[in-house]
């Protein structure tokens, strides 16, 4: 057992070092771009009659530019991991704060569409490969590539026209559509508001996480951000299932009359570990990219959309923080599957190379 | 692998003395064809950068007088294409030239990947005509594939051939919001329903730019971002993955050490930062997709290489004395191209659907057609006008699903091990 806990150690003292790595490029990156705050001083004084080189002078004093450049690093490493990440002009608040005050409305839509994707894409891919070439094995692996395939920012675009725009004035079979008409823009207020409604004697309040107004709202963007993530699950599952569909073990397990429930399970047993490899890394991939998108489309105040208002306005602090944010979560997530992955194959080798997808 | 074309030739029959006196350097005329072209286009590229001024085009013609407005007339389609008017004042004499084409950055370094592609893909399948048959074959049992070839074939073309006839969507304040042929509806600023009409097949967008051009010019810009974007990732990722592979020990843990440090960097953030640091422009966002793309690939090839490096003929090239990088070369890496080539299709649609989602954003140079932009430039009139968001959005789908059922149908076709019958 020591050798697994050496393992987890070694595995936990390369996060920490690639966090290191990470963060020196991204501080050589921005050492070498111009810098956005003394061009602003520079304008303000010309603007005011005053030096402009006095200004950038003055601006560099201020914010510690003036000093050597090894201080900077030393001065720039030690904040960043005290977590003193600095102060956003553009939201008037602390880094740290602001994102404190955000990651519940990325996170809300995040985790029902984690367990989503994995529930389904799961068990359709395991569903297709054990009917392989039978004609559901088509239909699901259509329904994958069309989730693979469909740009997302597209798809949330084509739902918003169909459940908000024609829902409003349409009567299917007689049923008038308006009333499964959803929401386009997300409300922070469902959630702050504390109004109270009175049904049958109990009083409940309006305003809430689990409420039935929130999770309206955010059932497009969890359809949305899960199509995607569903897909590629179902095909890996799909292709390590087929892998070990004929294997000795399952002939055997058939043999001796086990049903299909245990034979899913045996193949599940062998099969997810391989997946568990793929999972975080595909995981990750969806979702950088897809909470961009979808709060810039669906206007949800989350890490999202902070992270595309923090590039479109140029706040340097936000985009420093929200780079490593999303740095520590691909290390925390490669981590975890590394853990997952020497409990799920006792037969590991520790000095093996895991990381990532193969 | 390089000789034996011929059929009846057996083990006996080879002059081994030939064989033996084989040249370090290849001098076949494909390889010979293949220096020249390369060298026309970067010579051509020299000249264009160095020779001439940067701000004159490539290919330039002569001006023909205005005449009534209509300043370009009788020149064939070459006036169609960018009629940039330049005037260079020598005192009271004036010359006019204009565009016929300034061959961009990106435009060379599709010229590159495009002659690469040629000698590399299209050569070695007419000349192993017997192979090219048996993929045709298998390739053929998958009838959804094929289609998507032809799809992505004639896409290809219109994207490419397009935009040399057509001049590009001009902005208009009569036709905004004209809805496509055959539709009728009511767009904003419109006090009653109109159709669409032959003039605009796909209608207008919210500027009054034609859709069926819009969507001509943006199929180049995908299939540009798409070929180029995978050229440099499939190089790179071929290049570290068959490298680590067979030299093993350190040069291998350096280099997936590196490929763990590159994936672990969330390639969307990083994007974001480098643009915003430097500007979207189309060459950037390609080689950002190209150079920060490739850890997966390099992966895939790795692990292949891995499993090719214990065959016996690597040892007896080993053996025979030939080079680390021969061995990768002639050996590991035409041994793995089943993988590389299916890598290579299924990287294509990720970078397609990246710059779009990129220009979606508004992240990318606004002056590129690209969908993404059109898309978001439709969000705003979703009820009046929905086919300025949804037309090019339909095409990139379906650009996007036929890359992947080529790959899928490609990695059944070129690897044995997944034929199941």
């Amino acid at each position: 057992m020591s050798g697994m806990k050496w393992y987890i150690a070694r595995r936990t003292i390369w996060a920490i070092i690639v966090l290191w790595i990470t963060l020196s490029v991204t501080w050589m990156l921005l050492e070498l771009s111009p810098n956005q705050g003394e061009l602003q001083a520079a304008q303000q004084a010309a603007m005011q009659g005053q030096d402009a080189d006095k200004a950038i002078e003055d601006y560099k004093k201020r914010e510690g530019l003036d000093k050597p450049a090894h201080e900077r690093y030393l001065s720039y490493m030690v904040n960043m991991y005290t977590l003193n990440w600095g102060y956003s002009t553009e939201w008037d608040k602390n880094v740290i704060s602001l994102f404190l005050d955000r990651w519940p409305f990325t996170l809300q839509y995040i985790l029902p569409s984690t367990m989503l994707t994995m529930l389904v894409g799961y068990g359709l891919g395991l569903y297709s490969a054990l009917n392989q070439y039978d004609r559901s094995d088509y239909v699901a692996t259509f329904i994958a590539f069309f989730g693979l395939s469909i740009p997302n920012f597209w798809f949330a675009i084509v739902l918003v026209l169909i459940t908000a725009v024609w829902f409003s004035d349409l009567v299917l079979f007689g049923v008038d559509m308006s009333m499964f008409q959803l929401p386009v823009f997300y409300k922070s207020e469902v959630i702050n508001t504390s109004e109270t409604i009175t049904i049958m004697g109990i009083e409940l309040v309006r305003g809430g996480w689990f409420t039935f107004d929130n999770v309206k709202q955010l059932l497009l963007p969890v359809i949305v951000i899960s199509t995607a993530g569903f897909a590629a699950n179902m095909r890996y599952a799909r292709a390590y299932t087929l892998e070990y569909a004929n294997a000795e073990f399952v002939k055997t397990a058939r043999a001796k009359g086990a049903n299909s429930i245990a034979v899913t399970r045996h193949i599940l047993r062998v099969a997810l570990v391989p997946l568990s490899t793929i999972l975080v890394f595909q995981l990750l991939s969806v979702f950088a990219t897809g909470t961009v998108v979808i709060e810039f489309i669906f206007s949800i105040p989350g890490l999202g959309q902070v992270t595309y208002l923090s590039f479109v306005n140029q706040d340097t602090p936000v985009i420093l923080g929200i780079t490593v944010i999303g740095v520590f979560v691909a290390l925390f997530g490669f981590l975890l599957q590394d853990i997952a992955y020497v409990y799920l194959d006792p037969r590991i080798d520790y000095g093996d190379r895991t990381g990532g997808a193969g | 692998m390089a000789t034996g074309t011929d059929p009846d030739l057996t083990f006996e029959d080879v002059d081994w003395d030939a064989e033996q006196e084989h040249p370090l350097i290849d001098r076949s005329p494909v390889f010979l064809a293949q220096v020249v072209i390369n060298a026309v286009i970067f010579g051509a590229l020299i000249w264009d950068y160095f020779i001439l001024n940067n701000e004159s085009p490539t290919i330039e013609g002569l001006h023909y007088p205005a005449i009534g407005g209509d300043s370009l007339i009788g020149l064939g389609f070459w006036e169609l294409r960018r009629p940039v008017l330049q005037f260079t004042t020598n005192g009271i004499e004036m010359t006019t030239t204009f565009s016929v084409w300034d061959v961009t950055s990106v435009e060379w370094l599709l010229m590159v990947v495009l002659a690469f592609g040629f000698f590399n893909v299209v050569v070695p399948l007419y000349q192993n005509q017997r192979m090219t048959a048996y993929y045709w074959r298998q390739f053929k049992k998958n009838k959804a594939a094929v289609a998507s070839l032809v799809f992505l074939i004639v896409t290809f073309v219109i994207g490419f051939v397009g935009p040399v006839f057509l001049p590009p969507p001009e902005l208009s304040l009569t036709e905004q919001y004209l809805p496509p042929m055959g539709v009728t509806a009511q767009p904003p600023g419109y006090a009653e329903p109109i159709s669409g009409t032959l003039a605009h097949p796909l209608g207008t967008d919210h500027q009054g730019q034609d859709m069926l051009k819009l969507v001509i010019f943006g199929m180049r810009v995908s299939m540009q971002v798409g070929l180029l974007s995978m050229s440099i990732a499939v190089g790179i990722g071929t290049l570290v993955g068959t490298t680590a592979a067979h030299a093993g020990g350190i040069v291998d843990e350096v280099l997936m050490r590196y490929v763990d440090i590159q994936s672990t960097f969330p390639v969307f953030l990083l994007l974001l930062l480098l643009i915003y640091l430097y500007g979207g422009s189309l060459i950037l966002i390609i080689a950002l997709y190209g150079f920060f793309g490739w850890e997966g690939i390099a992966r895939q090839v790795r692990s292949e290489a891995l499993q090719k490096n214990e065959e016996a003929y690597i040892q007896a090239s080993e053996a025979a004395g030939a080079s680390q990088w021969w061995i990768v070369r002639r050996h590991i890496i035409p041994n793995t191209s089943s993988t590389i080539i299916t890598a290579a299709t299924l990287a294509i649609p990720a970078f397609i659907l990246g710059e779009a989602t990129l220009s979606f954003l508004g992240f990318a140079d606004p002056e590129i057609y690209s969908w993404g932009q059109v898309i978001a430039g439709g969000r705003g009139d979703l009820r009046g006008a929905p086919w300025i968001s949804t037309v090019p959005g339909f095409f990139l789908f379906f650009m996007v699903l036929a890359f992947n059922y080529l790959g899928d149908a490609l990695r059944d076709s070129i690897d044995p091990r997944q034929e199941q019958e």
